[in-house]
């Protein structure tokens, strides 16, 4: 016994050899269970063998959840286990959240009529894993004192439980939007978040593997969690945030609320300034200038003829109000109905566009005199309801064309609850109306305006310039979004159906003049060459899938791509409505510096184009807290994204790409 | 060029990877070597109602299935009624579930299996064309070679054989209503278990 021989030793040695591996994969790991009392209850500590883990209460794509059952004395209950914050475990492309080492749950238990002699016991039914999983149950017990009621409490076992929002100082909110839930987390000097810091509560809802940071600030994460595939849609979020720092913070809210502004009041206020600041700038574009001009020169004729003109003004005003709320109204309808809809949502539609071409055409060829709008919609002292429609018409030929600032408002009112929403968009409208109202109101303004004169035929005349390549652009719009060879030959027969109604109604007016029939004869020329023009330019656009020089469509899962490849990638969201959008590409994305400094850095550049509905884009501009296009996010290797602003020049966007590191050639 | 290609289909296939495959989409094709030695073609069986199974007798959860006899039961009711039911086993050699000859075939019958073959994925490529990710994880295909079921064999998330009773089969009420000529009410549902051993 004392001594083996030699080759005994060996084969003994060998087979201990041979056991070994058997051992590693499958020791019987030793599950106990222990239970004591605490402040708040019970706590069930659960401790297995280094190596091995138990689940959290959702164990992701695999494992299973400890489950508890308790033996009570009679009138007591438990309530639900409360789980420490697990780790997140990642292997071959299965998420789990887990529990290592000790796991010590908390249990509230509410006592009832003292049970002398009578225990408190729980059965745990666990998986225990390490590469291969065992199911096994263990119990624990808790005898009552010899007055049959709970021991006193010890020393609470450690437990790291997750903190609420508020003390952490965050505020954290969620939306759904198509197939993503938005979670919004919003705070002062937040680290660097890891690639996932949410981790759901509710098993099964949504993908664990795809990257969730879409982008993070000192003050705000936006984080994207993807449903899976069959699962209904939630109302509620629930699960934790972690990356925070030391806590880690539960969070349970109702899906739908707009991620809260950072000062609760100052949120709305700040977005109605802007839209007031927007609105007032939007008088400036060119869709709106020519018809504030015309109001502007009528105000002139109105106190040459010494008619009152606060009245129109006002009447004016209200029919903005109207038609900025009434848009805003089909808007939150829309969204009401489930539909992922952004500021724009009216130009993806061919039809309001094709009218919108007819009216700014129409409009056009008013102002180059070949016909007058009945009196009363230039005329202030005119009918009641004149300045009325003149303000509708202000906003609706104000629609294509976006200002700086009236699309941050947009943005906000777009998620806004109903009433804030509103606010924003009366506040638009306000902006849009203030030239016409201050020209009104202060007395002695309106004298600027020069005195009415042959000249004012002349600027009319001038102001049909701008109008009419609005006109030529609304055309590219229409084919892009309507296609095909038939809406080009709608165009071709309605177009010159306009101009020589037009021009019958002009001939009309004016007992058959001569001028009138030869502007007519150039607006027909000059709108057929437009209209040819851009059925050339829109045609390739539309059919090729956008493929301009390095541009490629932007996708989710391109970007996902991307993302988890750690290549940095530049997205522009456009649309063919959109003018900002079309000078944007013009002078600054197609330029040759630009274009190379993409390259030297290897940055993909991605086009999403949102010039009809899809509510992947629709989802893209949300995430980045936007409600239309353009939209410029730029998004380094390290997955950090920034939003560039509106209206671009070169030097932003090389600006903007100096952090990126240049490529080695 | 080539360069975009390449990275386009190593999305395709990370993709494909990471989705499972879609009820209403065509059953991606495969052939298979199955226990007993023989190669089995889905191809082959086009007008046939298909199961397939993925399983690891060793996976707590599968266990749940088999030791009270449930699993072979279901295999049993509909290979009777015509239904062609294929275990596969996408274990890599080495690793948990991974059985081959005789220890497979002895395995098969302790387990009181039952299914119309036993295929062996040892490289993995059919489960991950499937996107199966757990074990057991079940996909039900029709005649014409569509996905009408992809998830979870029940409704009760466990490793307690008692719970089989309690809970809603998937594949048992795809299986019947497909029988009946009708739509599939639950055609997804996110499958439970262990992890493939890939």
């Amino acid at each position: 016994m004392v001594m083996m021989p030699l080759p005994a030793v060996v084969r003994w040695l060998f087979t201990l050899l041979l056991l070994v591996p058997v051992w590693g994969a499958d020791p019987p790991p030793r599950v106990t269970a222990s239970l004591q009392t605490v402040a708040t209850g019970v706590q069930v500590r659960l401790s297995i063998q280094d190596g091995w883990h138990l689940y959290w209460q959702q164990p992701g794509d695999s494992g299973l959840a400890p489950r508890l059952a308790w033996t009570l004395p009679p009138g007591w209950s438990a309530g639900a286990p409360r789980f420490p914050v697990p780790t997140r475990h990642v292997e071959a492309d299965l998420v789990t959240f887990i529990h290592e080492g000790d796991l010590v749950l908390e249990v509230p238990l509410t006592p009832g009529p003292p049970s002398p002699g009578g225990v408190v016991a729980v059965r745990v039914d666990y998986l225990v894993c390490r590469e291969s999983c065992l199911p096994g149950k263990v119990t624990a017990e808790l005898p009552l004192t010899a007055t049959g009621t709970l021991p006193a409490p010890g020393i609470p076992w450690p437990h790291t439980a997750p903190v609420d929002p508020a003390q952490a100082g965050i505020t954290v909110t969620a939306r759904g939007v198509g197939n993503d839930l938005l979670v919004t987390v919003q705070g002062q000097n937040l680290p660097t978040p890891p690639s996932h810091p949410v981790m759901p509560a509710v098993e099964g809802q949504f993908a664990l593997l795809p990257p969730q940071v879409v982008q993070a600030t000192a003050t705000t994460w936006e984080l994207r969690l993807t449903r899976s595939a069959g699962v209904a849609e939630p109302t509620r979020f629930s699960g934790l945030i972690t990356g925070l720092g030391t806590t880690t913070v539960a969070v349970d809210v109702a899906l739908g609320a707009m991620p809260a502004p950072a000062a609760e009041t100052g949120g709305w206020l700040a977005a109605a300034a802007a839209g007031l600041l927007g609105g007032l700038i939007l008088n400036l574009m060119p869709c709106v200038l020519p018809v504030l001009a015309l109001k502007v020169l009528a105000f002139g004729k109105a106190r040459e003829a010494g008619q009152g003109v606060v009245g129109p003004a006002l009447t004016y005003t209200a029919g903005i109000l109207t038609t900025w709320l009434t848009l805003g109204l089909v808007l939150l309808a829309l969204r009401a109905a489930g539909l992922s809809v952004n500021w724009g949502y009216q130009l993806q539609e061919p039809l309001v566009v094709l009218a919108l071409l007819v009216l700014f055409l129409a409009l056009s060829l008013n102002l180059a005199g070949v016909f007058e709008i009945g009196l009363a919609a230039t005329r202030v002292g005119g009918g009641r309801s004149g300045p009325f429609f003149n303000g509708v018409l202000t906003t609706i030929v104000a629609t294509p064309c976006g200002a700086p600032f009236a699309s941050v408002a947009l943005a906000y009112a777009v998620g806004a609850p109903a009433a804030e929403a509103l606010a924003v968009f009366a506040a638009l409208g306000l902006g849009l109306a203030a030239p016409v109202l201050v020209l009104a109101l202060i007395p002695g303004a309106a004298r600027i305006i020069p005195r009415p004169g042959p000249w004012m035929e002349d600027l009319k005349r001038l102001l049909a310039i701008p109008l009419l390549a609005a006109t030529g652009w609304m055309v590219w719009t229409y084919l892009a979004l309507a296609g095909g060879p038939t809406s080009f030959v709608v165009l071709v027969g309605l177009l010159p159906l306009v101009i020589l109604a037009a021009g019958a109604w002009g001939r009309f007016q004016i007992q058959g003049g001569r001028a009138a029939l030869a502007l007519t004869l150039a607006a027909v020329l000059g709108v057929f060459g437009l209209a040819a023009w851009t059925a050339t330019q829109a045609a390739p656009s539309a059919a090729s899938g956008h493929q301009e020089g390095p541009w490629e469509p932007w996708s989710q899962a391109r970007e996902d791509a991307l993302r988890t490849s750690g290549t940095p990638f530049f997205i522009d969201a456009t649309a063919a409505w959109c003018l900002t959008c079309q000078v944007n590409k013009r002078t600054t994305l197609h330029q040759e510096a630009v274009a190379a400094a993409f390259a030297r850095r290897g940055v993909v550049c991605l086009r999403a184009d949102y010039t009809a509905r899809d509510s992947a884009i629709a989802a893209l501009l949300t995430r980045h807290g936007r409600a239309s296009v353009p939209t410029y996010v730029l998004v380094d290797g390290k997955g950090r994204s920034s939003l560039l602003p509106d209206l671009l020049t070169p030097t932003i966007v090389l600006d903007a790409l100096t952090p990126i590191p240049e490529k080695s050639p | 060029m080539i360069r975009s290609l390449i990275a386009t289909l190593a999305l395709t296939a990370a993709l494909v990877a990471a989705d499972p495959v879609a009820p209403g989409t065509a059953a991606p094709a495969f052939t298979l070597p199955s226990a007993t030695g023989s190669a089995v073609s889905l191809a082959s069986l086009t007008g046939k109602t298909v199961v397939l199974e993925w399983t690891n007798y060793d996976c707590p959860f599968v266990k749940k299935f088999y030791v009270g006899g449930a699993m072979p039961a279901l295999q049993a009711k509909w290979t009777a009624q015509g239904v062609v039911w294929l275990s596969i086993n996408s274990s890599a050699p080495g690793k948990q579930g991974h059985l081959t000859g005789n220890a497979l075939t002895s395995r098969i019958a302790a387990e009181k299996a039952v299914p119309s073959h036993f295929l062996v994925d040892s490289d993995g490529t059919v489960g991950k064309a499937y996107g199966a990710t757990t074990t057991p994880q079940m996909v039900v295909i029709d005649g014409k070679g569509t996905v009408v079921y992809h998830g979870a064999i029940d409704s009760i998330r466990s490793t307690d054989a008692a719970d089989v009773a309690k809970a809603t089969n998937y594949v048992d009420a795809a299986l019947t209503e497909l029988a009946a000529g009708k739509p599939v009410t639950t055609p997804q549902t996110k499958s439970y278990g262990c992890g493939v051993k890939y």
